[in-house]
């Protein structure tokens, strides 16, 4: 059971990603737009953030994604990423090698396939967590 | 200043010396390009030598002798194909009609004759320029298309590609029975997967009209035609999405109102305010159309139409982005509001026939008004 925040401007995404991760127990909020979010993040402090990449302002996704890796209290909350970006470019992110510029823990493609959003947010959430065990604090940035 | 990179072949010292001496203090002005035009002169004897040149160089103008010691001029012509503008002038001792033909097929694009003096260079390095100039806007203008519709698709690719995402997504939650077995619970997401489809009909209808304009591919027929007719059958085809939300349209137009226009631009534009003042207002809000003649002079050609109503309303940083293609407001008010982000601009492309303006005035939830004025068809 996690506290979840899910930002997109699309109406749609938002409900789909609400209606899968509710089944699972999680507290979901949303929020609409970038800045939004930002404001929404601080006041919840979620455990993760699933965060649209938000073509309509182009960069609205990941300045959200930088403004909350700036962030002292939300910096180490893990971001999941959506995007349709594979469709278009056969774009494969990888953490290792693109975490560097793109701030995000992992990228999930759209159209959402339940199971798979499931699953990585599963996955980033232990992640988290085992960091907060073995260290104390969250560290995983 | 800008300066033009020269590349002369010539396998006569005396010539290269003089072509050189004259192209280098030469300052062109052309004032139709806004330009003034210095000249920067590499000079080479032979083919080899201009082989080397080109190599790591880009020149803008060739001025090539026709007969060298280890090949001729057209051999030259053959090898310059560079995807950027540049004019070639040849140069020629012995003009015959079939040397000229064969290097004019080849590109060059003009000739000077042994001998020549200074003002026969000058004269024929003008001439190239002023072509040279103009090969160069065009490339630009043909560049900026090309990215305009780059630009168009890629936005256009993502507007259908954002629908069919979304309707996925719900028809994978149903695939799994993310919300239990009964069919009624899924009632919202069928609904709102409707509602993208529409969306995206919508799009593509828009889409059709705005390449039909463009293309200028309908048949637009100019004569004269009841403006008061069509606004009321324009204001009857959305009243029945206005009522379902208790929103009056009133309209005002003053007696017959006769105009000559293409009908169908009339009721693009009719239809396309209307939708907006409806779709953008408030449950039981108003909307006020009027149209009118210009009143200072009875013989005037102009037409003023303004729609007004009491929506939500447009704030001052999106109204500059308004009426750009795909431009469509996007805050918690307009999320649930369909619509393909066209219909301004097909507003203002129609307006462009009639020599027309849009003005928009706006404030936030106090509602909009989109004035238009538009100039008669006259002459038929």
């Amino acid at each position: 059971m996690a506290k979840i925040l899910c930002i997109d401007d699309e109406l749609d995404v938002l409900e789909t990603c609400t209606t899968i991760l509710k089944t699972k127990g999680h507290t979901i909020k949303c929020a609409g737009s970038g800045s939004d979010g930002y404001l929404k993040a601080k006041e919840f402090s979620p455990d993760l953030i699933v965060l649209d990449v938000m073509m309509d302002d182009e960069t609205d996704g990941f300045h959200a994604a930088y403004k909350i890796r700036q962030d002292e209290k939300l910096k180490h909350v893990p971001i999941l990423m959506l995007s349709s970006i594979n469709q278009a470019s056969k774009f494969k992110f990888n953490k290792e090698k693109d975490g560097q510029f793109l701030p995000v823990d992992e990228f999930v493609e759209k159209p959402i396939i339940p199971q798979k959003l499931i699953s990585e947010v599963d996955r980033l959430l232990h992640l988290s967590k085992d960091k907060i065990n073995t260290e104390g604090v969250r560290n995983i940035y | 200043m800008r300066t033009l990179n020269v590349l002369l072949v010539d396998d006569e010292e005396g010539i290269r010396l003089g072509i050189k001496r004259v192209l280098q203090k030469f300052i062109l002005e052309i004032p139709e390009f806004e330009e003034q035009i210095s000249f920067e002169v590499e000079a080479v004897d032979s083919v080899s030598g201009f082989l080397s040149a080109i190599k790591d160089k880009k020149f803008d103008l060739y001025v090539l002798d026709y007969l060298l010691k280890d090949g001729n001029g057209v051999d030259l012509l053959k090898k310059i194909n560079s995807p950027s503008p540049q004019v070639t002038i040849m140069i020629s001792a012995h003009s015959t009609l079939s040397l000229t033909i064969e290097a004019t097929k080849n590109g060059a694009f003009d000739f000077i004759i042994k001998p020549f003096g200074p003002s026969e260079i000058k004269a024929a390095v003008k001439r190239a320029v002023e072509y040279f100039l103009l090969l160069e806007r065009n490339e630009n203008f043909e560049r900026e298309k090309k990215k305009i519709r780059f630009e168009f698709i890629s936005v256009l690719a993502h507007e259908l590609k954002s629908p069919i995402n979304a309707i996925e997504s719900y028809l994978n939650l149903m695939v799994e029975s993310y919300l239990g077995d009964k069919l009624s619970e899924y009632a919202n997401i069928i609904s709102r997967s409707k509602s993208r489809i529409q969306d995206m009909r919508k799009l593509i209808t828009d889409l059709l009209d705005l390449t039909r304009i463009e293309a200028g591919s309908r048949n637009r027929v100019i004569e004269e035609i009841n403006l008061k007719e069509i606004l009321s059958n324009c204001v009857e085809s959305v009243n029945f999405q206005a009522q379902k939300r208790g929103i009056i349209i009133k309209s005002i137009v003053d007696g017959e109102l006769l105009m000559f226009a293409d009908k169908t631009d009339m009721e693009i534009l009719l239809n396309n305010l209307l939708t907006n003042a409806v779709k953008y207002n408030v449950d039981n809000g108003s909307v006020d159309i009027s149209i009118r003649r210009d009143i200072s002079d009875s013989d005037s050609e102009k037409i003023f139409i303004e729609c007004s109503d009491s929506g939500i309303g447009i704030a001052e940083e999106d109204q500059k982005k308004l009426f750009g293609e795909f431009s469509r407001v996007k805050n918690d008010k307009t999320r649930n509001i369909a619509g393909s982000g066209l219909g301004l601009s097909i507003v203002k492309k129609v307006l462009s026939y009639y020599d027309g303006e849009i003005n928009l005035e706006s404030k936030v939830n106090f509602g909009s008004k989109f004035s238009i004025v538009l100039n008669e068809i006259k002459g038929k």
